[in-house]
């Protein structure tokens, strides 16, 4: 008997469906496609075995385990079952005549992701990465076929990209760095193809519309982001250079700090922290200016009169991978550690 | 005698989980993402899941007896079609060999949803789920910089005492050398290492270059890593007596060449004793030698024993333009479009090659 059962969502009794014996069964299959149960409290043997049904091809066995629950067969898949693939469940009836059903758990119309590009600054010709924001989990292993850098005339830059795939742990922000090799003065790479970004020129970053994300819906159509190359930097960032705006006591007004340098907008989210006279750290809510030239705390309390101190790790690095405490290019023959690191700054709450 | 004989009998039937695990879990183990997969011994299998920040060791109880996995023809199709979907809807992120039994094991990605298992293939061909369900497991964390998380386990290995990971941040450009004690204490923090290395290309201290894939290596009565960097140094760090938080630096003895990105590595002893280590990589430029842009070459053990006067500035290069040289230096023909290898014994190593867009598992022969 050849069934088919459109299964749209929830964990639902999916579909009644008859036997060639004449005895009621059920399918159930959950919304996150865990597992496939046939009800079948007449079922003749604890057989159940589920297959793909590509659009090419002959049906593949998918890879899980069947066991017997009381009344029901239920087999679970090494991965859940995918939203628009057709399965088929084989069983035995009590007849022992063999019966199948096929299922579907259809796409519930996930919402189109979107993206964009940090910081959202012009970047030094030595820029050493990029941060691509998603509005949800995409799918990974692809973004090197996803990415194209494309210069002024509209050529297409060559390997722009370390082939190392960095996601944030919510799989929604891609760190994406141009090729360390390239942009390191002197490397081999460098040497031989030059450098990703030439200072004054202006290229196109696209990000390509097949991208999908982990629910299955694609960015629809290419994105561009606009990318400006200015002169290489070599200089590290300089907390004694930044400009600190203090709050005044007994408000939640923000502490604004603006740098002397656009810095990593993700470091950012964690690098900077406030502290009392007496040590102990101030809760803060932070915001990251797009830009990376500036950073705002609000504290959760109001602030108390007196003396404070910003705090910076010393690993917190600009556009082009200099950090507070070294330069990215280090030369073997400089003196290591002559140079005198401040992460600290102090200022008045008036 | 009887109480002897009894003790005997009882200490046998311990799990051999007893002695490389400390607290373990039962079952339950749940892998976020798996990017790099590593056997110790007795078939403790290593697990490195970047999204958990974790390190997972796991009693596979595959422990022989021992014999070479059989050859499976597209065999990316034949997991893919086992998870639903299409062979370039999954990534193979790792394989690893288990020493014990010669099975092998694979970590593979699905696309778009990004759900990651391991999978086993054994003597017969027979390409099955690795089901965890009822097995002993320890996991450890893995600490972050001081601005960002671990979000890139670039490798994992056993050296016989110890667990070690290699791995890097999102956010800072760094190398990091993680060591865990065995037996693996489930819930326990992995100590952390700073590592720095000379790049031969550049002639300056690479110092954050990530480790892509390393060995762990005992010379003498010193204990090391021996790492493969981007483009292509191999360097090893001395690891014995480290203790955590410390920067550890270290000797560049070999340039393989610019342009290639280190994938796998391993060491063996051939039929006539002398000691190489593998680097297996793949090519971002055009190619200057053999017929793809995955390659293997064999590096004498004596390069990576090499004196000091032979080391970072003065490292040996490899010829780029030709299969040997200097001499100890050879690339090995059968490692032509291996994606992922590892080594089965000293005569053989078990290979995943693309070949024209067909992934096949086979057994290949070491010279």
């Amino acid at each position: 008997m050849d069934m088919r059962v459109l299964l749209c969502a929830g964990w639902l009794c999916l579909g009644t469906i008859l036997s060639a014996g004449r005895e009621r069964v059920a399918l159930n299959v959950p919304r996150d496609g865990s597992r496939v149960e046939v009800i079948a409290t007449s079922a003749g043997e604890p057989k159940l075995s589920v297959s793909c049904l590509p659009a090419k091809g002959g049906p593949i066995d998918v890879m899980g385990r069947a066991e017997v629950r009381s009344d029901r067969l239920v087999f679970t898949p090494s991965l859940p079952f995918l939203p628009g693939q057709r399965y088929r469940a084989d069983w035995t009836d009590r007849s022992g005549l063999p019966q199948h059903a096929e299922f579907e758990i259809q796409t519930s119309n996930p919402t189109i992701p979107t993206v964009r590009l940090l910081p959202q600054s012009p970047l030094p010709a030595n820029a050493l990465k990029l941060y691509l924001h998603f509005s949800q989990p995409m799918e990974q292993g692809v973004f090197l076929e996803r990415l194209r850098l494309v210069d002024a005339s509209g050529h297409e830059v060559s390997g722009p990209f370390r082939e190392t795939e960095l996601w944030s742990p919510d799989g929604m922000r891609l760190t994406v760095w141009f090729h360390p090799g390239r942009q390191k003065t002197g490397v081999n790479l460098n040497a031989d193809e030059g450098p990703v970004l030439h200072e004054n020129m202006r290229y196109t970053l696209i990000v390509g519309g097949a991208w999908r994300s982990t629910a299955g819906a694609a960015l629809g159509k290419d994105v561009s982001f606009d990318i400006q190359a200015g002169p290489a930097d070599h200089n590290s960032p300089g907390i004694d250079r930044w400009e600190i705006i203090a709050p005044k006591a007994g408000t939640r007004d923000p502490l604004a700090v603006r740098f002397d340098e656009p810095l990593d907008t993700a470091m950012l989210k964690t690098a900077l922290t406030v502290h009392r006279a007496a040590g102990d750290a101030v809760l803060l809510e932070i915001d990251v200016a797009p830009d990376g030239r500036s950073w705002q705390a609000r504290p959760v309390e109001p602030w108390q009169q007196g003396r404070h101190e910003l705090r910076a790790v010393p690993d917190l690095e600009d556009l082009a991978g200099n950090s507070l405490a070294r330069l990215f290019e280090v030369d073997v023959t400089q003196a290591e550690g002559s140079r005198p690191v401040k992460v600290a700054r102090r200022f008045e709450v008036p | 005698m009887k109480l002897t004989a009894f003790i005997l009998t009882v200490s046998l039937a311990l799990p051999l989980s007893a002695a490389l695990l400390d607290s373990p879990q039962n079952g339950g183990l749940k892998l976020g993402s798996i990017s790099s997969i590593s056997f110790g011994k007795d078939g403790l299998l290593l697990v490195a899941d970047p999204a958990s920040q974790r390190v997972i060791a796991i009693q596979t109880n595959d422990t022989g007896p021992k014999s070479k996995p059989g050859a499976v023809a597209d065999i990316a199709a034949t997991i893919a079609g086992g998870l639903g979907t299409t062979a370039e809807n999954i990534t193979i992120k790792d394989m690893t060999v288990n020493p014990a039994s010669g099975r092998v094991y694979l970590a593979v990605q699905r696309r778009p949803d990004n759900a990651s298992l391991i999978l086993t293939v054994d003597a017969t061909g027979k390409v099955v789920p690795f089901e965890t369900d009822k097995l002993a497991w320890s996991s450890v964390t893995l600490p972050g910089g001081t601005a960002s998380k671990v979000t890139n386990i670039t490798d994992v290995a056993f050296d016989g005492e110890r667990v070690f990971a290699t791995g890097t941040c999102n956010e800072e450009f760094a190398s990091r050398i993680f060591t865990i004690p065995v037996p693996v204490k489930h819930g326990s923090t992995a100590s952390v290492i700073s590592a720095e290395t000379y790049h031969v290309a550049h002639r300056k201290w690479e110092t954050k270059a990530p480790i892509q894939s390393f060995i762990p290596y005992h010379s003498g009565d010193a204990d090391y890593v021996v790492g493969a960097f981007a483009c292509t140094p191999v360097a090893k760090f001395r690891v014995d007596d480290i203790e955590s938080g410390a920067k550890v630096k270290g000797v560049s003895m070999v340039e393989l060449g610019s342009g290639n990105r280190p994938l796998d590595l391993f060491d063996y002893t051939d039929k006539s004793g002398k000691e190489w280590v593998v680097v297996h990589t793949q090519r971002f430029k055009d190619n200057l030698f053999g017929p793809s842009k995955f390659w293997g070459v064999r590096v004498s053990m004596d390069y990576i024993n090499a004196a000091e006067d032979k080391t970072n500035e003065k490292a040996t290069w490899r010829d780029v333009k030709a299969k040997t040289g200097p001499e100890g230096i050879e690339i090995v023909d059968a490692l032509f479009g291996a994606v992922q290898v590892d080594k089965i014994d000293n005569e053989s190593a078990a290979v995943l090659r693309d070949t024209e867009g067909k992934v096949s598992l086979e057994v290949i022969a070491l010279p």
